[in-house]
Parts: C-alpha cells; sequence; structure tokens
C-alpha cells in the first residue's frame, strides 16, 4: 500500500505542478457547466433575445400599436432609427436598417410599409398591411424564430380586434361601407358581404354590452347571465397557477448542466492521467519503476488511485458549485455511489488507453476523438432527446450515456440505486475490464 | 554476481543481442564497451529484468532479475533520464525511496546520503527541470543507489554532459567501487572503461567480441607500441618504428643521433576494438 500510495501521491503532486492540467481538471468542467447552464437557463445577460430593427414608414396609429408589441416582447430587442421625427420613417432609415443586418449589429430589419394601418382598418374587406423583413439567408434559425414571433404578434392585432368589440365594430362597419360602394361586386355577393357584416356588427354590439354587464357582475360580485357571458367574446381565457419544482425534474438549468460538465471533467481527468502514464512509458522512469521490486499491478493501481482521487475532488468541487446556484441534490446515496462507479469506469478507460495508445500524441489524438464521439451521441454535449430515434438508440451503449444516467439520477432525477443498476453494472464491468487488461498488458511486456 | 549465459533477443527482424554470455564478479567495474546499437542497452535491460531473453538465462544474485529477490538487489541509472522534471531533486529522490520500500527516517537519511554522494544538497529544493545536464545525470545516479544495490547499472552515463560533469561521474563510480559495489557500466567512450573498468566486454553486433581486464585486451588485440621520433639536423623528419618495447627502441633510436623529440604511443581500446572488428568504434 505505501508503494501505490507513493505513486499516487507523485501525480496529485505533478498535476499540481501542471497549469494547464488543473485547468482542464477542475476550471474547463466548472466553466462548461456555468455556460451552457446560463444558455439553457436564459440567465446570461441579454440570453435568449434577437435584436432587430424596426422601421415605421406608416407612422399610423395601427403601426405605432404592432411597433409597441414588438418592443414589449420579452424575446426581441428593438432598434429603431437615430433620425427624430419624418425622417426616420424614409428611405434613409430603411438603408440604416440594411446597414444594420450587414454588420451584423442585428439579425432582421422589420419594415414597416405605407399603408399598414389604413390596411389594418380595412382587414374585414381585402385590406393586407405589408411588413417586410430583410435578413441574413444563411441564419435560417433566427429568421424561422423570428417569423414565428412576427405572426405571434400580427395575430395578436387581430385578437384586439375581436376582444376589443368598439374597434371591431368600426372595422365592421367600415368593411360594410366598402362593399356597399364596391363597384366590383354582383348584387349577390354585396348582399352576402352586407348582411355578414352588419350580423357581426350587431354581434359585436351585443358583446360590447354584455362586457360592461360582466364588468358590473364582477364589481357586484353578481353572476353574468347566460347571455351575457355568450356575448361575451373571448376564445382563450388564461388563468395562471403556481407550478413548484418536481423531484422527477431539474430545479434550475444548472442541475442538467453540472453533470454534463461533470462527464467531461472525468473525461478529461481520465486523458490527462493517461497520456502522463505514456510519458512515463516513453522515458527512462518507467524503466526504473518496472526494475523496483514492484508487481505491474501496483503500477497500474498508484496510477489509478491517483486518477480516481482527482476525479472524486472534482466532483466535490463541481457539486458543491451547483448547490450554490441553487441545484437541490436529488439523491445522496445514489450520487454518491454512481460518481464512485463513474469515476472508476473512467480509471479503466484512462488504463486501456495509457497502456495501448504508442505516444502522447497519439494517445490524445485518439483518445478525445473516441471520447467526444461517445460523448456526443452520450448526450454529454447536446441532451439525448433533440437526437433522432436511431441515435437514442445508438446512445444507449456509450460510457457518456451511463455516466450521465447515473449522475443525473443522483443529481435532479432522485433515482433510486436499483433504478440505476444497469448503467452501474455497466460503468463498473468497463472500470474492472479496463484495469484488467492494462495489469495483463504490463506483466506480458515484462 | 551476475551471469548470463547465452542470452538472445530479437526485435523483429534485428538481431540486438546473440548468443551472449558474462560472468561479472561482485564489487567489480565491469564496463559494456562497444558503439551505439552494439546491444548494450538491451542486455542490461535482460539482466535488470526489463526484458525477458528469447534464448538463454539471466541470474543476478542467482535469482531470475524478474523477480522480487534480484529486483531489491538492483540499482538502474537508465540511458533516458529516469526523473520528474516537475518535481524537486529531494521529491524525486523521496519518492523512489519509497517505491523501494523505504519509509521514516531512514529514507530520508538515505535520501540525504545519495544527494551527498551526488553533491547536490545545495540544489534538492529545486525542481529539476532548471537542472543542468551534469546535475540531473548525478541526479539519476542518487535515484538508483538509495536502496544500497548491490549491483548498479549504468546505462551510457556520461551521454551528453560536459568533461566537470564527467569527471564528478567518475568520482561516484570511485566511491561506488570503494564501498563494495557491483558496477556495469556501459559506455561508447573507451578512455571511460580504460578509466574506470576492472573488467571491460567489447561488444558488437549483439555479441561479445572479447572480455579481459583492460590491460589483458591491451596486450592480446592491442599490437605493439609505436615509437615516433625527430633527430636534429634532420629537418624534422620523423620516424615511426612499431616494437614491443617501446623503451628499447628508443633507447636504440637515441644512438643514432641526438634526438630532438620522440613519442611512444601505447595500444589501446580503440585499437583493440580495431583489431576485433577491423573498423573504428566510431564509424
Amino acid at each position: 500500500m505505501h508503494q501505490i500510495w507513493a505513486l499516487a501521491r507523485k501525480d496529485l503532486l505533478l498535476l499540481c505542478r501542471d497549469k494547464s492540467g488543473l485547468f482542464f481538471t477542475f476550471v474547463f468542467p466548472i466553466g462548461f457547466a456555468l455556460f451552457f447552464g446560463m444558455i439553457f437557463g436564459g440567465s446570461g445577460p441579454g440570453s435568449a433575445r434577437i435584436a432587430i430593427a424596426v422601421v415605421d414608414a406608416d407612422k399610423s396609429e395601427q403601426s405605432g400599436r404592432f411597433v409597441q408589441r414588438l418592443t414589449d416582447a420579452e424575446q426581441l430587442t428593438i432598434h429603431t432609427p437615430p433620425v427624430p421625427g419624418e425622417g426616420g420613417a424614409g428611405v434613409e432609415a430603411l438603408e440604416w436598417a440594411r446597414k444594420l443586418v450587414l454588420s451584423r449589429a442585428v439579425v432582421a430589419y422589420v419594415y414597416i410599409q405605407p399603408g399598414f394601418g389604413k390596411a389594418q382598418e380595412e382587414m374585414f374587406f381585402g385590406g393586407q398591411g405589408q411588413v417586410q423583413v430583410g435578413a441574413d439567408p444563411s441564419k435560417k434559425a433566427e429568421r424561422g424564430m423570428l417569423e414565428g414571433i412576427l405572426q405571434q404578434h400580427v395575430y395578436a392585432g387581430l385578437g384586439d380586434a375581436m376582444a376589443k368589440p368598439e374597434q371591431g365594430r368600426r372595422k365592421a362597419q367600415k368593411a360594410m361601407e366598402m362593399a356597399r360602394q364596391s363597384k366590383d361586386l354582383s348584387p349577390a355577393d354585396r348582399l352576402v358581404f352586407e348582411t355578414f357584416f352588419g350580423a357581426l356588427d350587431v354581434f359585436l354590439a351585443r358583446a360590447e354590452r354584455a362586457g360592461q354587464v360582466e364588468k358590473k357582475a364582477a364589481e357586484g360580485d353578481e353572476k353574468p347571465s347566460a347571455s351575457a357571458r355568450g356575448f361575451a367574446f373571448a376564445p382563450v381565457a388564461i388563468t395562471f397557477a403556481d407550478v413548484q419544482p418536481s423531484r422527477t425534474g431539474p430545479c434550475n438549468a444548472f442541475a442538467v448542466s453540472f453533470p454534463q460538465g461533470l462527464v467531461w471533467g472525468v473525461m478529461g481527468t481520465a486523458m490527462g492521467f493517461a497520456v502522463s502514464f505514456i510519458g512515463e512509458r516513453r522515458s527512462g522512469v518507467f524503466a526504473r519503476l518496472a526494475c523496483a521490486p514492484m508487481p505491474p499491478w501496483r503500477l497500474i493501481a498508484g496510477k489509478a488511485l491517483a486518477c480516481m482521487l482527482t476525479i472524486v475532488f472534482a466532483m466535490c468541487l463541481m457539486l458543491s458549485m451547483s448547490a450554490a446556484l441553487g441545484v437541490r441534490l436529488g439523491n445522496w446515496p445514489t450520487l454518491v455511489v454512481g460518481g464512485g462507479v463513474v469515476a472508476f469506469a473512467f480509471v479503466g478507460i484512462m488504463a486501456i488507453i495509457s497502456v495501448f495508445a504508442p505516444t502522447e500524441r497519439a494517445a490524445t489524438g485518439l483518445g478525445w476523438a473516441v471520447m467526444m464521439v461517445l460523448a456526443f451521441i452520450g448526450g454529454a454535449a447536446v441532451p439525448t432527446f433533440v437526437m433522432p430515434g436511431w441515435m437514442q438508440t445508438i446512445s444507449n451503449i456509450s460510457p457518456m450515456a451511463w455516466a450521465l444516467a447515473c449522475l443525473e439520477g443522483g443529481v435532479w432525477r432522485g433515482s433510486t440505486i436499483g433504478e440505476i443498476a444497469k448503467p452501474l453494472v455497466a460503468l463498473g464491468t468497463l472500470g474492472v475490464l479496463g484495469l484488467g487488461v492494462a495489469v495483463a498488458w504490463l506483466r506480458h511486456v515484462r | 554476481m551476475i551471469r548470463l549465459e547465452s542470452i538472445g533477443k530479437s526485435f523483429g527482424r534485428v538481431r540486438a543481442v546473440d548468443g551472449l554470455s558474462l560472468h561479472i564478479n561482485a564489487g567489480e567495474v565491469f564496463g559494456l564497451l562497444g558503439p551505439n546499437g552494439a546491444g548494450k542497452t538491451t542486455t542490461i535491460s535482460i539482466a535488470t529484468g526489463l526484458l525477458a531473453p528469447d534464448e538463454g538465462t539471466a541470474r543476478v544474485h542467482g535469482h531470475d532479475p524478474r523477480l522480487a529477490g534480484a529486483r531489491r538487489a538492483i540499482g538502474v541509472a537508465p540511458q533516458s533520464l529516469a526523473l520528474y522534471d516537475e518535481l524537486t531533486g529531494r521529491e524525486n529522490l523521496d519518492f523512489f525511496a519509497a517505491i523501494y520500500n523505504l519509509h521514516g527516517s531512514e529514507r530520508a537519511e538515505r535520501v540525504q546520503e545519495a544527494l551527498t554522494l551526488v553533491t547536490l544538497v545545495d540544489r534538492q529544493h529545486d525542481r529539476v527541470q532548471g537542472y543542468s545536464g551534469g546535475m540531473k545525470r548525478r541526479l539519476n545516479l542518487a535515484a538508483a543507489v538509495l536502496h544500497r544495490p548491490a549491483v548498479v547499472f549504468m546505462d551510457e552515463p556520461t551521454a551528453g554532459v560536459d568533461p566537470h560533469a564527467r569527471h564528478a561521474i567518475f568520482e561516484i563510480v570511485g566511491t561506488l567501487k570503494s564501498r563494495g559495489c557491483t558496477v556495469v557500466y556501459s559506455t561508447h567512450y573507451m578512455e571511460e572503461a580504460e578509466r574506470l573498468c576492472d573488467r571491460v566486454a567489447i561488444i558488437d553486433a549483439g555479441k561479445v567480441l572479447a572480455i579481459d581486464t583492460v590491460a589483458g585486451l591491451l596486450g592480446r588485440y592491442g599490437g605493439q607500441s609505436v615509437l615516433e621520433f625527430s633527430r636534429d639536423g634532420e629537418g624534422g623528419r620523423v620516424e615511426r618504428v612499431e616494437s614491443a618495447d617501446p623503451i628499447a627502441a628508443l633507447t636504440q633510436a637515441a644512438a643514432g643521433g641526438r634526438l630532438q623529440s620522440a613519442r611512444i604511443h601505447g595500444p589501446t581500446l580503440e585499437s583493440v576494438f580495431l583489431t576485433l572488428t577491423g573498423r573504428s568504434p566510431r564509424d
């Protein structure tokens, strides 16, 4: 045991003297977890907002309301032309917006063309407001998101028209007037339009009165009549209910990002120790150690102990930080057992790489290539639920997926040890196999 | 002490050691002399248990060197420096002492003793990456003798060091010999073998060409001494005479006229190597 501890102590001392090793073992995983936690949690500065430039060339009451809705939207950051007054809505303003898109200061511009307000007033009889969106064609994702947001706010305008009967009546009356005066309509079509808009006007008038009745009833704690409720036009009633974090869901984005960061940290540590072992193999140190009165398994055991201790320390550090960021750990025993088995499995992977890779460079290249692929298909970089079905099936055989299952089980899923038995057994087997193969190889070469 | 019997070792198609036999006695400084690629390092690797021979047997203290009984008696200073650059000199020695199961005050005492032997006490707390090449070589030797082994294998211990550091290493070898330690010293420098070794094995292409004391090798394979002289009044013309008795030849030359200059060149291990292989060890 003295020899194993001496080997482990030496490796820990070497790690403490290696700044880049310390960075990739402790700092990088924390940075990874914080970065992705902030991105997915939306708590970072300016997160989840699309910057757009808005040019209102119509300057009508309706276009003003549309701009106001965009300004109020949480998903958008609005830039308006700096030129005050009428000049801000002209050709110069459109050119200003184009330059902002070209310089990537904004994702797109929204140009509300003249006639937008008038078209809104005539929306029931052919009026169609024109809005031009200018965007970089390569930014398809942002364009898609922006289109959705704009549609949402365009239909919010229609909703306003129906939800506020006085506005709807005005538009219905305007449409009826236009239908009467239209020379293009046949008498039969004119009759249809007049009947429809007349009925709509009556309906909205009743709805306006029903709204007043409902308001009085609410103030007087009276129940509105069934007739009044029928005319109160409100297609969707939205109410809010308090939702508490449950045991089966992550309490915040860091609860998801920290297990992923842990997996990256464990991988980095395993790679670092593998590379250090190969360095010893290629230098005279290995010759001296191999000549010492010590069986080969102790050489591996010393390296494994140092690797294990480093992984456990990194895990404790990250879990402390996640707790400080509000992550409530789901199940301590699962986390302790799962974390220990994950560390053991990656020690096994470290041992295999360290004996089979011929050079440090080969180990770094091969190790990272394999681990990156396993990490990506295992969900350590991208959550598995966003993957296609076939890839989700493949991810089941990735040690990263098993590691994530164990760590997430302890951190936020609240899994019992029995519930993560399969990945525990798979990881434990991997660790035993890795260490066994490494010891057998060392015996063979001696 | 060390017996290698008809050992052979191949790496792929390369025959590194070919039927090599050596018997090294306790307490002697034994030289393995040969050019690069002669098989010296492979021989040492087999003798220290680092490699298993394809044929033949190796014994140290009567044990297979791969077994723990022999390993405790062996100290190794590999040709590649077996040190951790990021650790201090003392931390390196402390680690290797622990690997040889030295603990507590005994370990501290052995580390101090080794640092004193290689005169690195003043630099013991500096990281090895700041050491000169010679200091690293000395620390490499210190790590090999921490556990007071009966036999120390030194593989090219003076590779890449300056004359001052080389002299320091010679002194360390002398100290070890005076303590009764057996030293197996591998080198391709003839003058080092001549100066340090009690017996020398000349190796080439994985085979032992000759084993004897330096004087014995010189006597058997070194050829005759050469007398070079010039006389007054002969315009500096140098005459060259080969003779088994150079003093008698010098006396005879002096009888023929007043000598302006005279120099006797005795046989060297280089000439021994030349005789045995037909080429210079530097080829």
